[in-house]
């Protein structure tokens, strides 16, 4: 496994080559010291690429930003209904089918197809393109017409980050709270092992003011969750159990798409929530391989939302968006039974 | 983006600095984001005197181009403007020959 660490159960932490030069650790307790053991890449001279760490000198004003790296300082009040345990994600391409088309009361969609223009690829990079806004009408489209819309904040970094760097200028908050969505979910933030954990501590408290702001304005909004190790685990579990009202979170899967063991780690944060909370949560992406188990104990709080069914509906046109969400759903049976 | 053991090649960015008003309260969205300012690559068109594989080295001498020593061509005053500009934020390019058909280019690509 490429780049991977874990920190040991047994608390026998065993530094990396650069984990003596992670200051993160200085920073408890929203950087447990130990997480700074993990660290595979060097702190120093990133130049802020994909990742702020603790050695940026800019650094307080990203934590003056959101307010520090306290989870605690955030409470969500606006709760939702139930949901069912599929939730298919409608693509760009499918927004002028007619909502009947779809047989979901309640369906997804994602930022990059709230866009007036979708992120590009150029030069092998993708790049925000110049001019792209968020289209205020994009539930008038008649695929939504009559359905309960959820917006899943996800996307590659260089969508979601530019989003919510201008947020403030582009008053990406108040657009979004207008537009009629049933719930938004946060932003996934990258949390990617081997990197600074200031990094992920700022990412993780980014998509929780992400919610903070819709929730003020009366948004229904899901947090979203990445954990890598067990101290980022028991964070969230404080803060879940710190806000009663938030029934939902949602965990994005897309680095998982083609990476089976990289759904282990995404599992063992599903069962600690599980375990340790009373929230419902959505799987946002692969599914495969779900849970030993815990589908059978906990089924009724796992959900799942993809795009792939009525992606290879729009595509291969071989059968109905319906039958590719009945062959979803199975899926997601027999793979909860084996 | 994601959470996982490795980031996707195609999605790299700098992390833009917060804005930031002039009083110090909500962003004034009159920043420039570093990543329009600084793109991940561009293209410099050159003229070569003979047939080069791609992937030669292309230096800088100023505002000149160099492939193994002989001149091949001038940068823009834009393009000048975002190597300048990008290498006071830390970001630095590397430029390697391209050839599309007939024509060739240099290709200046982020060092990341």
């Amino acid at each position: 496994m490429p780049g991977s660490y874990k920190i040991p159960e047994d608390g026998a932490v065993q530094p990396t080559f650069y984990s003596g030069m992670c200051k993160s650790g200085d920073i408890s307790p929203h950087v447990h010291p130990d997480e700074a053991m993990a660290v595979l890449i060097p702190c120093a001279d990133r130049h802020r690429l994909n990742v702020v760490t603790c050695q940026d000198d800019a650094k307080e004003e990203d934590l003056a930003d959101v307010g520090g790296l306290d989870l605690m300082d955030v409470r969500l009040g606006v709760s939702g209904t139930a949901l069912p345990e599929f939730i298919p994600i409608i693509p760009r391409g499918m927004f002028r089918r007619q909502g009947c088309e779809i047989p979901s009361g309640t369906v997804g969609i994602v930022l990059n197809d709230i866009l007036t223009k979708k992120i590009s690829s150029k030069h092998g990079r993708y790049q925000w393109p110049k001019g792209s806004k968020v289209n205020r009408k994009v539930l008038e489209n008649s695929a939504f017409q009559g359905k309960r819309v959820i917006l899943f904040s996800t996307g590659p970094d260089v969508l979601i980050e530019t989003l919510w760097w201008d947020r403030r200028g582009a008053g990406l908050f108040n657009t979004i709270a207008t537009m009629g969505f049933a719930a938004v979910t946060g932003m996934n933030f990258s949390v990617i092992s081997g990197e600074c954990p200031f990094g992920h501590a700022l990412n993780l408290k980014k998509s929780l003011c992400y919610c903070k702001e819709l929730d003020e304005l009366g948004v229904w909004t899901i947090p979203h969750i990445y954990a890598i190790n067990d101290r980022q685990r028991e964070r969230w579990k404080k803060w879940l159990l710190a806000n009663p009202l938030v029934g939902v979170v949602t965990i994005n899967t897309q680095l998982q798409r083609k990476q089976s063991h990289g759904m282990n780690e995404v599992f063992r944060t599903v069962r600690f929530l599980l375990k340790n909370t009373s929230v419902d949560i959505i799987i946002h992406g692969r599914a495969k391989g779900v849970l030993d188990g815990l589908h059978r104990k906990f089924g009724k709080r796992l959900h799942f939302a993809a795009s792939g069914p009525l992606k290879n509906a729009l595509i291969r046109k071989d059968k109905t968006p319906a039958e590719y969400i009945e062959a979803f759903r199975c899926q997601i049976k027999a793979s909860s039974r084996s | 983006m994601g959470s996982g053991n490795k980031r996707k090649g195609n999605d790299i960015l700098h992390i833009n600095r917060p804005q930031k008003s002039a009083d110090g309260g909500d962003g004034c969205g009159c920043q420039k984001d570093i990543n329009q300012m600084c793109p991940p690559a561009f293209d410099v068109g050159i003229k070569l005197k003979r047939r080069l594989p791609n992937e030669t080295a292309v230096t800088r001498r100023g505002n000149d181009l160099f492939i193994l020593g002989e001149f091949v061509g001038k940068l823009s005053t834009a393009h000048v403007k975002i190597i300048t500009e990008c290498g006071g934020e830390g970001i630095h390019y590397t430029a390697r020959l391209l050839n599309k058909g007939e024509k060739s280019y240099a290709r200046f690509v982020q060092n990341t």
